[in-house]
């Protein structure tokens, strides 16, 4: 029973970080109706942000014990910059264009911010594991564990909370879903239907780079991260239902348990297992688990 | 006027452009060097490809998973020449063929009912299954080191070293302008006219009695076809085929080639390959740390302030060639 | 009837004279190309165009970027001394990095376009098998070093492609010998090994030969990550569960970098013996946090200040100063993988002068590498077996100490062994596998 215990662990650890990649992407999807390809980019700038920024943080000598913050620091830092950049100068032109137009649009900005990262951080890799380190390791199922994997679950159970605190909690977030609902009664009763956009795309953002900062202490940064996320973020996404965070949930952990599986009693098909199940549960259930269908106007 | 003068100028401006390509592009060889007869034949190969992708755009639907039909041809060739020792190329294209026609047959039953986002992203998922299938069966497709491909015979006759890529160019004209042929007899076709119609409102259609799936389904079987010919092409030309032919930023780019075309005409995507293949070339050369960003640029551009593609640019000569020659038919 | 005056938008003007501006550079550079001499001359051409192709972005961006380096400063050194036969070379630096078909078409670039004389380098085994028919077909010496698969010379006959530096037949039958001889009560193995010809052939190397040497050892598991990975969480989870006497893998560069900072922390060195075949640029990369006890050896067999030894041979020394020097830091194996491809072409050339008496063709340079011996920076190679296209040289093992090198901080090498070249290569004409099944059981070569 050990293994079974190893690819529960395993499959948690890869959920969390599933979700904290695509429960941006679906958020903005929800609110702006846009699938934005550049999800991978603002994972990768929060990811090299981050990690430029423990760098830095560590020069100067202090606790490394403070790096955390300095991870989040930079993600939302990263978020709110880059956020609210590709929102207002080029998401906005596209609204009320065919979304085949809006996808051809954020993709472009994917390729273009690529080889910006390339620009300012170069194509060495890069490396700044202390975060990853310090924590230390447990025993857990007969294996040993890294502690530092065991934030991904926490940080995505906080990030979850925040959103639904957001959502259900605040009267921004009535508003949102009052956008979400209809937008041209929206704009009628007198909301800012493009500042709440502008907002939306930023929170999204400044979840992507969160899940990109904290997964950088693990691997090494370099350029082309953000390819391998888009797809996986999308699979996610498509399985749970787009627009719906509950989705995204269910999503990563469905995902997350299959893939570990996978690697250990089938390593073969380990590749296989995400886009298998998004094939078939978009096959079957083409809205996804807790999306809804869309009604075509005529 | 003489018989032939009048026969010629009385078919459709599109044939005659048809007809005009292939001349130009039949007597290109003796002013470019071999390097850029290479780029022209894969440009030539892709844009048999992008055919098919913009087939789909005039319904209105835009696959980001073409990419398996492209790896589904290329390795048609891998496997025919490794597995079943094929040696002639025109067998090879036809294999090409059988497998992406039997692909996009069996997968458009599936595909053809959805619409918009979820046609995107179902094409990827299974472009993605694909590429998961060619990467990890390692001892059949070879992983990610890909299959190697030695050159065809070309219709029995086997061409020398030297004349090798010339001959290479020319097969791959020829299926090319037999491909805008056909083309344009689908797009002027009543088929091709429903399925524009379609991209405009879908219910209408049916209303009217034409049947919407039927369109949809003919059209993503020929772009599955298109795709796998461009495939077969380009494995012959490149002469080694890998498992990223399937992956979705292969996809991403067909689509962005056909964007950067247009969607006017069966001419704009070969406009569209021929511009991206040579710029993305010399891009690469003179920067190449900045080429995707010029590329995504072009892109963005040309959807905020060209959304018809590069061929829009012609429409005004275009609107003057066919007052002139319909001016010279009097 | 008037002609409706169409708008042209500000952009679409920008457009068009983008595709003019680039319509221009793409003629004048196919002027120029036209306006060179064209065939070969009996005197020396007026340069040797050589391009160097290495890993210049990605995970492998230090390996490849330390060859390139050491690929100019050496060419740098030749041509001060005269160049050869009189002819000084260039060189064009190429980034290996986006895929096997990105490359195959580069490399028909550099050959028809910029028109090169030869090709060196090729860190990925994936490229160094689809260019190495296609140099073939282009008639253009290509020596390869990085990139070792053994399928390369094993599947099929070459006339131009060629590896001046050793493959990963000698280091994993090294590998073996070694952690035998370090572990002689190993009983279980795992593989970590990436998903294409490098880690497959490696693999299948070490596991042939420690089924040799350890009749009675048992595999427990193997696992292949996708090349390109930088991510094995699971694949430590799932060795650690298995708990093995020994790990193997052939991980390499960046990549292998990324497993070490995974795996340290979680008691992966501890608990089993790690063999990283090619694992000596890690040693430099992550310095000091490099854990020990690690069996390592170099990517071509070389491990910086054992071998080449700048103790032992004075071209070595100078070379190490120089570099240092000049970069402010210490060659790795793959500098020395780049200086010897070099070697190897220089003294292809110069033996093919000699014999003929003016500059030669492709063919009479060709024939002159095969099979040729030659020195470099003191290690003997000989280009003996796949009919005379395929290096051997020495191999060099060892494990990762407590002591740091006093200037580069880096954990030195303990209980080093030097395997002489034919203990760890098979005769001439023998493929490794056949070699290695023909050993006695339970004793090596």
């Amino acid at each position: 029973m050990t293994t079974l215990t190893v690819i529960l662990i395993d499959g948690i650890i890869f959920a969390s970080w599933l979700f904290l990649v695509s429960v941006g992407l679906t958020f903005i999807y929800g609110v702006l109706r846009i699938l934005n390809v550049a999800h991978g980019s603002l994972y990768a700038l929060g990811a090299y942000m981050g990690a430029s920024m423990v760098l830095l943080y560590l020069k100067t000598g202090a606790t490394p014990y403070l790096t955390y913050f300095v991870l989040l620091v930079a993600a939302i830092f990263m978020g709110i910059v880059a956020g609210s950049f590709i929102e207002t100068i080029f998401l906005r032109r596209v609204y009320k264009r065919e979304e085949e137009v809006q996808l051809l649009l954020t993709f472009s900005l994917f390729l273009i911010l690529e080889d910006v990262i390339k620009l300012i951080w170069g194509v060495s890799p890069y490396f700044a594991d202390k975060p990853y380190a310090l924590l230390g390791q447990m025993r857990l199922g007969g294996v040993i564990y890294a502690s530092y994997a065991f934030l991904l679950p926490g940080i995505a159970l906080a990030s979850g909370a925040t959103i639904w605190f957001i959502v259900n909690r605040t009267r921004f977030g009535k508003i949102i879903i009052s956008v979400i609902t209809d937008r041209e009664i929206c704009t009628s009763m007198g909301v800012n239907v493009p500042r709440i956009c502008t907002f939306a795309f930023i929170i999204g953002a400044i979840l992507a780079a969160l899940g990109g900062a904290f997964t950088a202490p693990m691997t090494a940064l370099v350029p082309g991260i953000g390819v391998e996320v888009i797809v996986l973020a999308f699979a996610v996404v498509a399985i749970g239902g787009m627009g719906s965070v509950g989705g995204a949930v269910l999503g990563s952990l469905m995902v997350g348990l299959a893939r570990a599986a996978a690697i250990h009693l089938f390593p073969e098909l380990d590749l296989f297992t995400i886009y298998l199940v998004m094939s078939l549960i978009l096959l079957f259930r083409p809205q996804g688990l807790f999306g809804e269908v869309e009604v075509r106007r005529i | 006027m003489s018989l032939l003068r009048k026969r010629l100028l009385t078919q459709p401006p599109m044939l005659i452009a048809i007809l005009g390509t292939l001349i130009i592009f039949a007597l290109v060889p003796l002013f470019i060097p071999r390097w850029g007869l290479f780029l022209l034949t894969v440009a030539w190969a892709k844009a048999i490809l992008v055919l098919g992708i913009v087939f789909l755009l005039w319904g209105g639907l835009v696959s980001f998973g073409h990419g398996l039909y492209f790896a589904v041809g290329a390795y048609a060739v891998g496997f025919g020449i490794k597995v079943l020792g094929i040696r002639e190329g025109l067998v090879l294209v036809g294999l090409g063929i059988i497998a992406g026609g039997g692909m996009s047959c069996l997968l458009g039953l599936l595909l053809a009912r959805y619409r918009g986002i979820f046609f995107a992203l179902l094409n990827m998922a299974f472009s993605m299954v694909v590429y998961a299938l060619l990467l990890k069966f390692y001892r059949i497709t070879g992983g990610t080191d890909g299959i190697s491909i030695s050159p065809p015979t070309l219709a029995g006759f086997m061409p020398s070293p030297t004349s090798l890529r010339l001959v290479h160019y020319y097969f791959t004209l020829g299926i090319g302008i037999l491909s805008l042929y056909g083309a344009h007899r689908f797009s002027s076709s009543p088929l091709g006219y429903s399925l524009r119609a379609i991209r405009n409102n879908e219910v209408r259609v049916e209303y009217m009695g034409a049947s919407v799936r039927r369109a949809i389904y003919i059209a993503y079987v020929l772009s599955g076809i298109l795709a796998a010919i461009g495939g077969v092409l380009t494995a012959f030309a490149v002469g080694h085929v890998v498992p990223e032919y399937s992956y979705w930023t292969q996809s991403a780019e067909f689509v962005f080639v056909a964007i950067l075309g247009g969607t006017g005409s069966p001419l704009a995507p070969l406009a569209g390959s021929i511009v991206f293949e040579f710029v993305r070339n010399y891009a690469f050369k003179l920067s190449p740390y900045t080429w995707q960003l010029s590329l995504g640029i072009v892109l963005l551009l040309i959807i905020l302030f060209l959304p018809g593609g590069l061929w829009s640019l012609t429409k005004p000569f275009a609107h003057r060639g066919t007052k002139w020659i319909l001016q010279l038919n009097r | 009837m008037k002609a409706t005056v169409r708008k042209f938008s500000f952009m679409s003007i920008g457009l068009v004279g983008c595709l003019i501006f680039y319509g221009i550079v793409f003629c004048v550079s196919i002027a120029f190309a036209q306006t060179k001499p064209a065939s070969p001359v009996p005197k020396a051409p007026k340069e040797l165009k050589v391009a160097l192709v290495d890993f210049l972005s990605g995970p492998p961006a230090k390996a490849g970027t330390a060859a390139i380096n050491a690929g100019r400063l050496f060419i740098e050194q030749i041509n001060g001394a005269g160049g050869i036969g009189g002819v000084k070379i260039r060189p064009i630096i190429v980034d290996e990095a986006g895929g096997v078909e990105k490359q195959v078409t580069e490399y028909r670039r550099l050959v028809l376009d910029e028109k090169v004389d030869a090709v060196l380098g090729y860190l990925s085994s994936a490229d160094c098998l689809a260019i190495a028919p296609v140099a073939d077909e282009l008639k253009t010496l290509t020596i390869f070093n990085g990139s070792g698969t053994s399928k390369l010379f094993e599947q099929r006959d070459y006339k131009y492609a060629f590896r001046a530096v050793n493959y990963e037949g000698s280091e994993n039958v090294a590998a073996a010998l070694y952690v035998t001889s370090m572990k002689p009560d190993l009983k279980t193995i795992v593989g970590i090994n990436q998903d294409y010809a490098w880690g497959r052939d490696s693999w299948e190397t070490f596991e042939h030969a420690m089924r040799r040497l350890k009749p009675g050892a048992k595999v427990l598991e193997t696992l292949w990550p996708k090349l390109g990975a930088v991510e094995f969480s699971a694949e430590i989870s799932k060795s650690l569960a298995a708990k093995p006497d020994v790990l193997h893998t052939s991980l390499w560069a960046g990549f292998l970098d990324s497993f070490i900072k995974q795996a340290a922390p979680r008691g992966v060195f501890k608990e089993t013996q790690v063999v990283a075949t090619v694992g000596e640029r890690s040693i430099v990369t992550i310095g000091k946090d490099m854990p020990e006890g690690i069996i390592v050896g170099g990517r071509g067999g070389f491990v910086p200040y054992i071998l080449p030894d700048p103790k032992a041979n004075a071209e070595a020394k100078k070379f190490y100063e120089i570099y240092e020097a000049r970069f402010g830091e210490m060659p790795i194996a793959d500098s020395f993988n780049m200086v010897q491809d070099i070697l190897a072409m220089k003294a292809a050339y110069e033996k093919a002068i000699k014999a003929y008496g003016r500059w030669p063709t492709t063919e009479e340079v060709v024939k002159a590498l095969e099979f040729l011996q030659f020195d470099s920076l003191g290690v003997r190679v000989s280009m003996a077996l796949g009919k005379g296209h395929q290096a051997i040289h020495p191999q060099v093992f060892g494990i990762t100490g407590s002591q740091r090198h006093p200037k580069w901080g880096f954990p030195l090498l303990e209980k080093v062994k030097i395997y002489p070249a034919e203990k760890v290569n098979p005769p001439s004409t023998v493929k490794h596998l056949d070699w290695i099944n023909s050993w006695p059981e339970g004793k090596g070569p």
